[in-house]
């Protein structure tokens, strides 16, 4: 699995291909929006999107889990596409996800997709956000702590190749902060160059485009 | 014949009358029958959307000259709400419409009482729905509504070579008679004498510039048709660039906004406007009767094409329409010689026909079920009474229900969100807010994905995204025949301003290149046996050709001639190998993949190919011994699924697929006004569809449509069938003067884009000629 190594608030952390963020020394593994069973939720607009988004995003993580050691996962939050989303999910998509949080310790920072009543007691511990070594993991940007790791935007960015852009999801990553892309299948995303994501990174930030299986990584200066 | 209720078709060349002659029957029926009520009695449909209004036009006079009382109305996408529901209060007689607008009446519940006294259909341009998704849905809806009412069918049709299609088309074969005239004058067509020398390479018509400009001058009024969206701009501008006359000159092409085409159409008709830049925009039907002069620069690509565009000049039946070829390659000008000839033995292509294709089959189910629900039997007899369909088994028809009703998925179903409700033996809609998501997706053209092109407060056209992707803010580029600067992309739409700034980019639409036809390309390839010196060539091509003869050869009739030399590039001697099939670009595409692989599989690395409608050539990295090894037919087994399942080809196509079929609406209610799309990626539902469900339907309606669209297969594997142990092999020691035109398109895709300009382009073409040894 390719992956890049990058220093974050004095730690070394690791950006794989598919969009995990992998922090090795505390085997912690943090996925961020995944909004399973995204497709089946479109049959509320008459379309009916292939069902196996939710199967491919869990078994490209437990594809991840079995290559490495895993102890804790942080889901940065939109975990569930809408409150329903377990009522559609297929009974191998469940048997899959309930044997992650079975075996491994799994936190959810809840995020504005996820409805708690129907995410309470399934073996998720449900925070606002979670703290680790002065970083601070969670759904939104957490403004007034230091060091921030979120999701929530889909960051995308605009790769020119032969005269064609092409939209890859990337991770952004400045001094204080890393924003997460989206973990899900189905799951669209908004463009680093839009006024929400660049009011978050104003000063020199890098991203780390997610094409084709590899990750690469782009500085920018403002 | 029409008298006696047999369908017909009025096969009658352009100002033959056919079009008032198809609505005579009608208007007579109306008169002797004393139709008073306020019913539809008359259903005219053609492709065009402008043709609806000028057809109305032309048949209002003689109508209002006869004093007969004959309500005539159009019904398209342009028609308001309002108008559109006043028709149905109180129908006009005669309705004009596309096949589009038809498919939303058949879908009303009241389609039975609406047409319950309905006498005539009429179908302009027949030939235009043979082999097109948009016929397909034609077909169903006509079949549907015969087995509601019966009523005769009338097709119309210029340009008709293969009649028993048309017949088949029209009435599944039962009965049609067909009237035909032939009686008009031959068409003049010259093919335009420039002084100048005529490019080896390229598209541009710039070397007989001032030449076209003259013959503009010589005629009141003239189209000037051209091949591509791109082409047409940078004509349109080149035109201005020497307008010193101030002849008024206009452009026209399907990107351009609604209001402006028809303003350049009513001004054509009004003869504000001398002169038009067109596409194919203007290929088809518009009655105008006063164009004097039709002029087609660069590649006629096909007879039939070429007689369609000929014959909007001059509408009346005793006089020459006038033509002018402007060929802009050498290739090109071998083309026009052989287009000219077929036109003037009247040697048509046969009109080809798809098979109906399911995408649009589930479209039109979905209609089916909001206007009545059925019984899955009698809907399978109906479909298959439209010829197009007459082939559907039934398991592909249960397949496609099955999708219609909740995706058809074996593995997961939807069962309780399906689209569809049984009830017993009955089919029917589960909820109301179907109707609008079909109302606001109908049809069967998916466009590229595209912006809408605003500057200041207006709205200029659409433009693909994918090249406004590729600029920044401060690129500029022409559109509309305007010079532009790119500002910024909010939503949908895509921002820009006036600039005089020089060195722009041209939106290179796609969907404007059209093969060259199979019967064109074997006429080329007949001239090109024979020796160019039996033709009367200008000095440019003379030479060209004497350069072929002296260090190659010219193919013979049923030889297939290939090419191989190599060439210092730099520091390092790269192979080449030029081939020239003549079997068009899209075949060629295919060919070039194909043979990649093969090259890679005898071990030689390669650098990769170019095609046009002509040839082929390939670079790599040794020389290649078994030469006819790569064009064993085994190819089309062993190499060509693999090529499609990996070619990102197949994606655009399983795109329009999806969106045609209903998997994803492209618009939903609410969408339009926020600007926000919510559009799925198609890339990713292929992908995961081949990997959980093979088998799906809308997988099968992929390969179906790519076997015949994106790789022509039946035209290629007649081609390699045809070049068996007839492959000649020339060993050269420089470029042959046939292999020129793509090696500079080959050096020409190389160096960065800004440098692209026409100083480098033709510096190119110098230096590769000197070494070809030309000048």
């Amino acid at each position: 699995m390719h992956y890049k190594d990058v220093i974050f608030a004095d730690k070394k952390f690791s950006f794989f291909a598919n969009g995990e963020l992998y922090w090795p020394s505390k085997k912690t593994l943090i996925i961020s929006d995944l909004h399973f069973e995204k497709g089946s939720f479109f049959t509320e607009s008459n379309q009916y999107i292939p069902p196996f988004d939710t199967i491919e995003t869990l078994r490209q993580l437990s594809n991840f889990i079995n290559n490495h050691p895993v102890e804790k996962i942080i889901f940065l939050g939109d975990l569930i596409h809408d409150k329903f989303a377990f009522q559609r999910m297929t009974a191998k998509s469940k048997e899959l996800f309930f044997k992650i949080l079975k075996n491994i310790d799994c936190t959810l920072t809840v995020g504005n997709h996820d409805n708690i009543s129907f995410l309470k007691d399934i073996g998720l511990t449900l925070t606002d956000k979670v703290v680790i070594d002065g970083i601070c993991f969670s759904h939104y940007p957490s403004i007034d702590q230091r060091f921030s790791v979120f999701g929530h935007y889909h960051p995308k960015v605009k790769l020119i190749i032969n005269a064609r852009g092409i939209w890859v999801a990337c991770f952004v990553l400045n001094k204080e902060r890393i924003l997460m892309p989206s973990y899900g299948y189905y799951t669209g995303g908004l463009s680093i160059k839009s006024a929400q994501i660049k009011k978050l990174f104003d000063a020199q930030y890098e991203i780390f485009p997610l094409a084709k299986e590899k990750i690469y990584k782009l500085s920018l200066k403002k | 014949m029409i008298k006696k209720g047999f369908d017909v078709i009025l096969h009658a060349p352009t100002g033959g009358g056919k079009t008032i002659g198809g609505f005579m029957p009608s208007i007579d029926d109306f008169i002797n029958n004393n139709y008073k009520s306020q019913e539809f009695h008359t259903l005219y449909i053609s492709p065009l959307k402008a043709l609806t209004t000028d057809v109305q036009r032309n048949l209002l006079n003689p109508i209002n000259d006869l004093k007969i009382n004959i309500k005539v109305e159009t019904r398209t996408s342009d028609t308001s709400t309002y108008n559109k529901a006043k028709q149905i209060k109180k129908p006009p007689n005669f309705l004009m419409t596309t096949p589009e607008s038809f498919a939303l009446l058949m879908a009303r519940t009241d389609v039975i009482n609406l047409f319950k006294n309905l006498k005539f259909v009429i179908i302009d341009e027949l030939h235009t729905f043979f082999d097109s998704k948009r016929g397909h849905l034609l077909s169903l809806n006509v079949a549907r509504l015969r087995s509601i009412k019966p009523f005769q069918v009338i097709g119309l049709s210029a340009t008709l070579k293969n009649t028993n299609l048309a017949k088949k088309y029209l009435s599944n074969n039962k009965n049609t008679k067909l009237v035909s005239t032939h009686s008009k004058v031959a068409p003049e067509i010259t093919i335009l004498n420039s002084g100048n020398r005529i490019p080896w390479s390229g598209h541009s018509p710039r070397y007989a510039l001032s030449e076209i400009y003259s013959e503009i001058l010589k005629f009141k009024s003239s189209i000037l048709f051209v091949n591509t969206r791109a082409q047409a701009e940078i004509l349109f501008e080149s035109l201005w660039a020497i307008n010193n006359k101030n002849k008024k000159i206009a452009i026209h092409h399907g990107s351009l906004e609604k209001e402006l085409r028809k303003k350049v159409e009513k001004e054509i008709v009004e003869g504000h406007v001398e002169c038009v830049v067109a596409t194919s925009s203007l290929d088809l039907g518009l009655d105008w009767g006063n164009i004097d002069l039709v002029m087609q620069i660069g590649a006629p690509k096909g007879v039939a094409r070429l007689v369609q565009r000929i014959g909007r000049a001059n509408h009346t039946i005793n006089t020459p329409s006038r033509a002018i070829l402007v060929p802009t390659n050498c290739f090109e000008y071998v083309e026009c010689i052989a287009a000219k000839k077929c036109v003037e033995l009247n040697f048509l292509e046969d009109e080809i026909y798809s098979e109906g294709s399911l995408d649009v089959l589930a479209q039109h189910i979905v209609g089916v079920a909001i206007s009545q629900r059925f019984k899955k039997e009698d809907l399978y007899k109906q479909i298959k009474e439209a010829w197009p369909y007459r082939n559907l088994n039934i398991e592909d028809f249960e397949k496609t229900l099955s999708f219609v009703e909740n995706g058809g998925y074996s593995l997961q179903a939807y069962e309780e969100y399906s689209r569809l409700r049984r009830d017993g033996e009955y089919y029917e809609i589960r909820d109301k807010s179907l109707v609008t998501k079909y109302k606001m997706n109908i049809g069967t053209i998916v466009e590229a994905e595209m912006l809408r092109l605003r500057v200041g407060n207006r709205y200029l056209g659409n433009i693909e995204e994918w090249f406004i992707s590729g600029l920044s803010a401060g690129d500029t580029f022409i559109f509309g025949g305007k010079r532009l600067m790119f500002e910024k992309v909010i939503g949908n739409i895509a921002y820009a301003k006036i600039t005089a700034l020089e060195h722009q980019k041209i939106p290179s639409f796609k969907g404007g290149n059209l093969p060259l036809s199979t019967h064109l390309s074997k006429t080329v390839r007949k001239i090109f046996s024979k020796r160019l010196e039996a033709v009367d060539l200008p000095d440019s091509l003379k030479k060209w050709s004497e350069l072929q003869t002296k260090f190659s050869s010219f193919p013979k009739e049923n030889e297939f001639l290939v090419e191989t030399f190599k060439r210092k590039n730099g520091k390092q001697e790269k192979y080449y190998m030029a081939v020239h099939p003549f079997e068009g670009r899209n075949t060629h595409q295919t060919l070039g993949f194909l043979i990649l692989r093969r090259i890679k599989k005898l071990g030689v690395q390669p650098f990769g190919f170019v095609a046009n409608d002509y040839s082929i050539l390939f670079s790599f990295s040794k020389e290649i011994e078994d030469i006819d090894f790569l064009f064993s037919q085994d190819i089309l087994i062993e190499d060509l699924y693999e090529w499609l399942e990996e070619t990102p080809l197949i994606k655009r196509l399983f795109r329009e697929i999806a969106i045609i079929s209903g998997l994803i609406y492209k618009n939903l209610p609410g969408n339009q006004k926020t600007g926000k799309q919510v559009t799925f990626n198609t890339d990713l539902i292929y992908e995961v569809l081949r990997k959980h469900e093979p088998h799906h339907i809308l997988l099968k309606i992929t390969t179906e449509n790519a076997k015949k669209d994106l790789v022509d297969l039946d035209r290629l594997s007649t081609f390699l069938f045809r070049i068996k142990n007839k492959i000649k092999i020339n060993k050269l020691n420089r470029a042959s003067a046939l292999a020129f035109s793509l090696l500079f398109e080959y050096h020409k895709e190389t160096p960065d884009k800004n440098e692209l300009d026409n100083f480098y382009l033709e510096k190119l073409e110098n230096e590769l000629l000197e070494e070809v040894n030309a000048l």
